[in-house]
């Protein structure tokens, strides 16, 4: 299980510090709903139909016992004593008080947990098979893979600010348990020759228009996944809509290109990133 | 906030801010029970408008809307009712 270094710990005290400001201005009125909406969207605050909603990240759906422990605390002290494991391994909490979400996030960061990046138009948590590391087929473990890309999609300036939301899924194995085709990248680990790497699926997605992902490479050599997603998010970054919601995330812009076109729009960018 | 409104009488509605609860306004300011809330005329409506408008900079509400009744007097749509009464599994 990843540990935080001191430099992930200062960055997550200093963001419930930002977020906890932001708060404080808005009950103070020197934020409008308007200009705080953005801002409590990138700590994964909502408001929904019955009261406000928080969702916070469960990196590929991996907990400790003392995590686990403290999402129990927050439920009994801050909640209703409950909370909605979500189907892309994260936790929601649904009835937060607005002026007590900072503290939550500061009770979080103790066990270096957060809700950075569970809501908005960027890259977000990274999803994973719930027997990762456990099943006797697996080709590698892909949770570190996970990590990887957690890492390098976690505050990312150019994808930070997509057409929509953007969900990732590695599995390790031919058993989709974490529903990897209905992802906007799905990634699985195979073996090719001796080689491990990656069978890559683009498009796929649910919502009101479901879509069984299509493949977009059949084997890309590991080193390599990294510059391939940097591709394909930079292709989406510039191809994909903005003008209307419905029709923005990535599986509308692959049905319209169709596979062939997008790849090789993907395949060009690709190359472009090794000069 | 008036522009898709449909149907004579209404109540307003929006989320408590720092709590984000439903509340309801009634004569005596903003209330959890939709019983007491003031039956509003749709020529009513622009004068509420600028109830809300001012509560909201005041900062006590957020996300205000009128609530569409029946003629029986009793909220119309299913999504305002469930989110009078309430999640609607027991928990």
């Amino acid at each position: 299980m990843y540990k935080y270094s001191d430099i992930d710990k200062k960055i997550i005290a200093s963001r419930v510090k930002q977020f906890e400001n932001q708060v404080n201005r808005r009950l103070e009125g020197r934020l409008t709903e308007e200009e705080f909406k953005p801002l409590r969207l990138m700590n994964g605050l909502y408001l929904q139909l019955h009261a406000y909603m928080l969702r916070i990240a469960i990196p590929y759906g991996e907990l400790s016992s003392k995590q686990l422990r403290k999402i129990a605390f927050i439920a009994d002290k801050y909640d209703r004593g409950y909370g909605h494991f979500t189907t892309r391994q994260n936790i929601q909490f649904n009835w937060p008080k607005l002026l007590e979400v900072p503290e939550i996030l500061r009770e979080l960061s103790s066990v270096e947990m957060h809700a950075i990046q569970t809501s908005g138009n960027c890259i977000r948590n990274i999803s994973s098979d719930h027997l990762a590391g456990l099943t006797l087929n697996e080709i590698e473990d892909p949770r570190p893979w996970c990590e990887i890309i957690r890492k390098w999609s976690t505050f990312h300036p150019e994808f930070s600010f997509l057409p929509r939301k953007f969900k990732i899924a590695v599995i390790g194995c031919t058993e989709d348990r974490a529903a990897m085709l209905v992802h906007d990248i799905g990634l699985r680990i195979i073996k090719r020759k001796n080689q491990v790497g990656f069978e890559i699926f683009v498009g796929g997605g649910q919502g009101r228009t479901p879509i069984i992902g299509k493949k977009i490479r059949d084997f890309l050599p590991k080193k390599d996944i990294l510059n391939y997603l940097e591709a394909i998010l930079t292709t989406y970054n510039q191809e994909g809509r903005r003008d209307n919601i419905y029709k923005a995330r990535i599986k509308i812009l692959v049905r319209e290109l169709g596979i062939k076109k997008f790849r090789s729009l993907v395949e060009k960018n690709f190359f472009k990133t090794f000069k | 906030m008036v522009k898709k409104l449909q149907g004579e009488t209404f109540l307003l509605s929006a989320n408590e801010l720092r709590s984000g609860k439903v509340v309801f306004f009634t004569s005596k300011g903003w209330s959890s029970s939709s019983s007491e809330a003031i039956k509003i005329k749709v020529d009513e409506i622009e004068r509420y408008e600028e109830i809300s408008i001012e509560e909201e900079k005041k900062c006590i509400i957020i996300s205000p809307k009128f609530v569409e009744l029946d003629d029986a007097g009793n909220i119309k749509t299913l999504r305002d009712k469930i989110r009078n009464s309430g999640i609607t599994i027991k928990i």
